[in-house]
């Protein structure tokens, strides 16, 4: 996996910028480089790799589009993954938690800021004009998970992109089996969709999965 | 990339300049300062309690004699030490002879254990410390009433402060408040039960917040959900006259109010109502959940026919089948529950404000001062939303000074009786009920 090292069952990435910490995470220096860990415990997409994800398919100079940007947890670790030439925009709509996201933004010279509505991607449609978005992350805790990552995939991923959507089952139904709603969020994806595998994101993650897809 | 650059720049700017705009609003400090309150009054209500606790090792008869909270400070912090509780000095504090005389003689005559000076000064200080947090309690809930006022006045004036700002931030914005319909100003505050209402077909609530509006306190309970209606209406007006235009109309407002209570309060009860009438008619508060210590399942106790009676079926019987109780207690509403231990997520303590809990001298003697009297007895507790009762008020010991002995009894001590005191189990089996049962007929 391309910029994802494994040292001594940590995940890691190197470090964009040297010698900053994000949220608190352990730096760990590693044949001269510096990388910083990488918890699936707070990141679904590190949980993934843990779960046997084989391959996030970045890597240096990827575009990515990110729902639910939160305060950048994943992200700083994707903009590790995909460089200076690379570049992520993440999207959320909470304005709480993208002022943590803002400032990540200005030190890390890949990443973009959307605060905007993910259920809406037309109202940021005019800042991705005429960049092809080689994966799209979702990570959202609303009733229509599927809805919002087809909606978005449609208007921005390019055809064999790949889309990674952890679906939050409680935030779907509070009372149905999670392999259940899981199923059924997976259902909607088919039709535009390759799913190349769904992984339960156990124990990092209680009531998660993590779709992973190919558009067609 | 320069264009990148260019791109990355400007949505850097636009992000941090409407992130700026979202708090800049004056609503975003109403929902911090009521949350605040809500918070401020379970801690101090918290460390009083443990005050108590530790200062009646040295002076328990204090504990039982002085119930209002900040009478009970005022002596710890001013006097502490039990020989030093003269006549003299507790009726400096006091300003009552008679009260002074008995503690006095309670003090002479004291089963408390000797205590050193070095732990008195402890407890002094926490003292002082709750001193300074109920008075930084009255100092918030003046300006929650002055800014509430100056953003909303017709809303708050018929709403109230308190639970006018706890809608504007339940709501998020005044902008979104008003354009809520009156329908979901009436059960904002309800969440739990309105999503209950639509997953498992309970009966929806009838109010949220505005259940502890004074007007609707006073209302008889048959008509508690008419006048909900009605005030939930004129305040949807209410806020929309706020919002788009300047005018008072709160009076005109408050009157017609008061009007439709009257009338309501004058309407009989409907024959037969009263049967329906106490909710709980689906979960019976009676019933009591065991752990059955022999197979260690959990199940409900209490006989089928109360079950039956209760459920208003027992008349029914023989009538139409369907209608019957399943005899295994799995019937649809009446039993086969199981308590989710844990859940409804306690809300212990949540210390807003790390500062006053801190050992430095704070305001001191200053804040003190001036500080007479409880502060209006309002409380802020948690609401048993489904006997529709409000319990463990936030200041129990001078509001009721009944429920202090009772409380006392009962063992709840230490941080755990938050409103979460009275007859438990209500709420857990409510949410495990439909749950299990759901998944149990899968």
């Amino acid at each position: 996996m391309e910029g994802v090292y494994a040292v001594n069952s940590h995940l890691a990435t190197e470090n964009l910028v040297k010698g900053e910490q994000v949220y608190g995470e352990r730096l760990l220096h590693f044949e001269g480089k510096e990388l910083r860990a990488w918890d699936p415990y707070r990141s679904k997409v590190a949980a993934a790799v843990k779960k046997g994800l084989k391959q996030l398919n970045i890597g240096k100079g990827s575009r990515i589009l990110y729902l639910g940007a939160a305060e950048g947890t994943t992200i700083s670790h994707l903009s590790d993954i995909i460089g200076l030439k690379g570049i992520v925009f993440g999207v959320d709509v909470s304005a709480r938690s993208m002022r943590k996201f803002v400032y990540l933004c200005e030190k890390r010279k890949n990443l973009v800021p959307i605060l905007a509505d993910a259920s809406q991607p037309n109202i940021y449609k005019e800042y991705l004009e005429g960049f092809s978005i080689d994966a799209l992350f979702q990570d959202v805790s609303q009733k229509n998970q599927a809805d919002i990552f087809l909606k978005n995939t449609r208007v921005y991923l390019k055809r064999g992109g790949f889309g990674f959507l952890s679906v939050k089952a409680r935030s779907i139904n509070s009372a149905m089996p999670v392999e259940e709603i899981v199923q059924e969020e997976t259902e909607k994806l088919e039709n535009e969709f390759d799913i190349l595998g769904v992984l339960p994101l156990q124990p990092f993650e209680k009531d998660h999965a993590m779709v992973y897809c190919r558009k067609k | 990339m320069d264009n990148v650059e260019e791109l990355r720049k400007k949505l850097i700017g636009s992000a941090r300049k409407k992130v700026q705009e979202k708090f800049s609003s004056k609503d975003v400090h109403i929902a911090k300062a009521v949350n605040l309150l809500e918070d401020i009054d379970a801690a101090s209500n918290l460390l009083i309690e443990q005050l108590r606790e530790w200062h009646a090792f040295h002076f328990p008869e204090l504990n039982e004699l002085v119930k209002d909270n900040d009478v009970y400070l005022k002596l710890v912090y001013s006097i502490g030490e039990r020989k030093n509780f003269s006549v003299k000095k507790i009726s400096g504090v006091l300003g009552d002879e008679n009260n002074a005389q008995e503690i006095a003689s309670a003090a002479s005559n004291s089963m408390g254990s000797e205590t050193a000076e070095k732990d008195l000064s402890e407890m002094k200080m926490l003292a002082l410390n709750c001193l300074n947090l109920r008075q930084e309690r009255e100092y918030l809930s003046k300006y929650l009433e002055e800014s509430m006022k100056a953003e909303l006045p017709n809303f708050s004036e018929i709403a109230g402060a308190v639970i006018g700002a706890k809608i504007l931030a339940k709501a998020g914005s005044k902008e979104r408040l008003a354009f809520m319909p009156a329908s979901t100003i009436q059960i904002i505050g309800a969440e739990k039960a309105l999503f209950m209402h639509f997953r498992k077909g309970v009966k929806g609530p009838k109010y949220g917040f505005l259940f502890q509006h004074p007007l609707i306190k006073a209302a008889p309970f048959h008509v508690k959900g008419k006048l909900a209606r009605s005030l939930a209406a004129k305040l949807a007006i209410a806020v929309k006259a706020d919002f788009f235009g300047k005018r008072d109309i709160s009076a005109e407002l408050k009157k017609s109010l008061e009007e439709r209570a009257r009338q309501l309060a004058g309407r009989k009860m409907k024959p037969g109502k009263k049967a329906e009438a106490p909710a709980q008619k689906a979960f019976p508060e009676k019933l009591e959940i065991r752990r059955n210590d022999f197979t260690g399942s959990w199940k409900a106790r209490g006989s089928h026919e109360q079950t039956e009676k209760r459920n208003g079926y027992a008349e029914r019987r023989g009538g139409d089948e369907r209608h019957r109780p399943r005899s295994d207690g799995f019937g649809a509403r009446s039993g086969g529950f199981r308590p989710r231990t844990g859940s409804f997520g306690a809300k212990s303590g949540g210390f807003g404000n790390k500062k006053f809990f801190g050992h430095g001298k704070g305001p001191g003697e200053k804040s003190f001062a001036g500080h007479n009297g409880n502060s209006g007895g309002k409380s802020f507790t948690g609401r048993d939303r489904t006997t529709g009762t409000f319990k463990g008020t936030g200041q129990a010991y001078h509001d009721t000074k009944k429920s202090f002995p009772r409380a006392q009894e009962s063992g709840a001590s230490h941080g755990k009786s938050f409103g979460r005191t009275g007859p438990g189990g209500r709420k857990p089996f409510r949410d495990s009920h439909g749950f299990r049962q759901k998944s149990r007929k899968k």
